[in-house]
């Protein structure tokens, strides 16, 4: 059961900034870009990079996840010796069992499951990431340059650097900092909260850091620089691609209309697919009085009013005489006849009811925002969603 | 829910009429509706009804099957016990065409198999059709009447020759008729019965030589001369035969009206279920103007499309124009072309400013790969 490389994939996080959406699901499992949940991006990545093994931490609101991942049998990741694994955390004998306590922490608590693979190397990767990667070729660099830890990094301007974890770079190319939102940046180089570590070396650095009480038990917070300051080899793979984190309501919508530029991501391309467990649902119809520009729709979707510049999930619904602009629809969201939807998300299964509004264009001033629906939720008739809400509950007409 | 029925979906000697959709394929693999094959119809309604095993007869031309259904896993049929068999025709001697002339002639090809079945009854019906039909009810009516063969039939008639049944006053029927086409007395046969395995086996070894091929001429009319009597269940839905490129034009055309969808597709259940490709969704660029249309993932489309399908992974291009046309997967339409009352089949490509038009009865067929 000897494997090169595995991958463990952080999927616990609550998402909490992304409110309603994430209320009752995972932030993995949110529907993306029509077609897909986030964790499709890392798990097709892995499938197409050649890596059959992929631990999938779980800790909240999992059960949703776990239905979606099922044996791993979309994405090709359903082999006898290999798969996809929900790892959620467990108790031992004699103890009570704990939390996930940090990322660290999680690898962590799941070192029997690696050791079983016996891995040379183990690739750890966050459920919220949209971008197609070849860990293939990370692999490869990580062997080439001898180190213990190889970090994915971005590069960004000198002015959003100081929202990102940056690493410095030496001389010899390899990594000699690392600073957790820089005020003053002293390097371009953002960490993706991509790694590939050497087992060996991760596996007793995650012991140790395990016996400091002071430790947050985080990767990028405690792992990394104790790497750093042990004098271990750490290397930067410099990725050049499309690459976008999408925690927050603004960056998640920012991420959807992306997926409107062919440019900035090419999921058509067939050499590289982006795989999903779909719905069995026929082909979408768009209907008589129909208007679709700049969109993206998906099969079960039934659209006969106007869609522009907008993503729409499987089975959404647009009715006649309704229209959605620079929208993001969800599974199941339903906009009824005269209502208008714009710069907004809906959740899964949100019905904006007759001549309700949902969200305006930007107007320039900080107040503006995305306006957001949380999943099934009703806007009544008439009622108004002002842009920037998060609508956790059902709204009706003052 | 687990019942003791056994699926068998046979595929017969294609329509001539089928032309070039069938050049390369048996009518079971025809593509259909968007994102199908014909034989999803028939399968899928199985699977609904919770049965749990069926073979497939195959035809000589079985590639396109066998790349399509694979091992059933995409219907839920990739089991260790049981699940879907893929059955060449294994049992016919070496001279035979490997077509077959009848439904009694593909069950004698397989005879062997078909005694080893260990299910009491049989699902019996042709790949050759459209529709969702709750087979459930009917398997429900076969066991509460007890009856050795129940027939799914509908009001109505087709254009084309079949067979009717006249049910008596107590819900059976006794009597069989042919039909040129056109309506007749009694109900519309839709080819799909259930049948005791006993009764199927004793009607196979009476239609054991070469001139009884025929399920309803030699098998059901012998049984009903015998003085058997066959339950009637009544499927009124929608749901059509495909015995020509014109039936399947206007079948296609028919689609995207919300009550032939919600017959095929109901939203809260009965799935039709088909194989599964890894694809996006569909992209529609700012040029796009799409109306009265159904459209599968994968596609990306730029130009102006009204009254089509369009399947998996097609591409339009802008400033293409097509009306009334049926397009299958991958295929792709370049700038400019104008294409009215076409099928193009898949892996076709219509270069930059072809002008192709068919009309509603006779529409124009692109053969599969082919570069117009």
């Amino acid at each position: 059961m000897k494997k090169e490389c595995i991958a463990m994939l952080l999927a616990g996080g609550q998402g909490s900034r992304l409110y309603a959406l994430t209320a009752n699901v995972a932030k993995p499992n949110l529907p993306f870009g029509g077609k897909y949940r986030i964790i499709d991006f890392p798990l097709s990545n892995c499938a197409n990079s050649g890596i059959d093994t992929v631990g999938v931490l779980t800790q909240y609101r999992p059960m949703k996840l776990n239905a979606y991942l099922g044996t791993g049998q979309p994405w090709d990741l359903s082999a006898d010796d290999g798969g996809v694994f929900i790892l959620p955390p467990y108790m031992s004998a004699g103890e009570k069992g704990n939390w996930f306590s940090g990322t660290a922490n999680a690898i962590y608590q799941n070192i029997d499951f690696i050791d079983v693979r016996d891995p040379e190397y183990v690739l750890i990767l966050s459920g919220d990431h949209i971008y197609k990667m070849d860990y293939a070729d990370m692999l490869r660099e990580h062997k080439e340059k001898g180190a213990a830890c190889t970090i994915a990094v971005i590069q960004v301007s000198m002015d959003e650097a100081k929202r990102f974890g940056i690493m410095n770079v030496g001389g010899d190319g390899y990594i000699n900092e690392f600073e957790e939102k820089p005020a003053h940046p002293k390097s371009d180089l953002a960490s993706m909260g991509i790694y590939i570590f050497t087992w060996k070396k991760l596996r007793q650095a995650l012991i140790e850091d395990e016996a400091n009480p002071n430790s947050q038990q985080d990767f990028g917070k405690n792992i990394i620089p104790k790497l750093l300051a042990a004098g271990e080899k750490l290397w930067p793979y410099r990725f050049q691609g499309y690459w976008r984190d999408v925690g927050t309501i603004t960056s998640l919508w920012d991420a959807n209309m992306d997926m409107l530029s062919p440019e900035t991501i090419d999921l058509y391309d067939q050499s590289w697919p982006i795989m999903s467990r779909s719905p069995i649902r026929p082909p979408h119809v768009a209907g008589p009085e129909a208007n679709i520009r700049h969109s993206i729709v998906t099969e079960g979707c039934v659209v006969d009013g106007s869609v522009f510049n907008s993503v729409l999930s499987n089975q959404v619904v647009v009715e006649k005489g309704a229209r959605v602009e620079y929208s993001v629809l969800m599974p199941g969201a339903h906009v009824e006849s005269g209502a208008e939807v714009r710069f907004a998300i809906l959740g899964e299964n949100a019905r904006i009811c007759r001549g309700a509004h949902v969200g305006t264009e930007p107007d320039g001033t900080d107040n503006w925002g995305v306006a957001t629906c949380g999943p099934d939720v009703t806007v009544g008739p008439g009622a108004m969603v002002a842009p920037g809400a998060m609508l956790y509950d059902d709204l009706v007409a003052t | 829910m687990r019942n003791d029925l056994h699926g068998i979906i046979y595929t017969l000697s294609s329509e001539p009429k089928l032309r070039e959709l069938v050049e390369h394929r048996n009518s079971a693999s025809i593509p259909f509706g968007g994102r199908y094959r014909l034989i999803d119809f028939a399968l899928s309604m199985m699977v609904n009804a919770g049965v749990r095993d069926v073979s497939v007869i195959m035809e000589r031309d079985y590639q396109s099957l066998l790349d399509h259904l694979s091992n059933g896993a995409d219907w839920g049929l990739a089991r260790r016990s049981g699940g879907l068999r893929l059955l060449p025709p294994f049992g016919l001697p070496e001279s035979h065409s490997g077509h077959f002339n009848g439904c009694m002639e593909a069950l004698r090809s397989v005879g062997s198999y078909i005694r080893e079945i260990p299910s009491s009854d049989i699902v019996l019906c042709a790949a050759d059709w459209v529709g969702n039909i709750d087979l459930g009810k009917a398997a429900e009516l076969h066991r509460r009447t007890g009856a050795d063969i129940t027939a799914v039939c509908s009001e109505g008639y087709g254009p084309f020759p079949h067979h009717r049944l006249v049910p008596d006053g107590d819900g059976f029927a006794r009597t069989l008729l042919f039909s040129e086409g056109g309506p007749g007395p009694g109900l519309f046969s839709r080819e799909i019965y259930i049948i005791k395995k006993d009764v199927l086996l004793q009607l196979m070894d009476y239609c054991a030589d070469a001139i009884h091929n025929h399920f309803h001429r030699d098998a059901i009319a012998h049984y009903l001369a015998g003085g058997g009597k066959i339950a009637v269940y009544e499927h009124n839905d929608y749901a059509r035969r495909l015995v020509s490129v014109s039936d399947y034009f206007e079948a296609s055309m028919d689609m995207y009206q919300p009550e032939v969808m919600q017959a095929l597709f109901p939203a809260d259940g009965l799935p039709i279920r088909t194989k599964e490709r890894a694809e996006a969704s569909t992209y529609y660029g700012e040029t796009a103007k799409v109306t009265r249309t159904l459209i599968a993932d994968g596609c990306i489309v730029e130009g102006e499309l009204d009254h089509c399908i369009l399947f998996r992974g097609v591409h339009v291009a802008k400033g293409a124009k097509l009306t009334n046309c049926v397009v299958m997967q991958d295929t792709v339409i370049q700038a400019g072309a104008q294409m009215n009352c076409v099928i193009a089949d898949k892996d076709c490509v219509i270069t930059e400013g072809r002008l192709l038009a068919g009309t509603e009865r006779i529409p124009l067929v692109i053969p599969k790969g082919q570069t117009v």
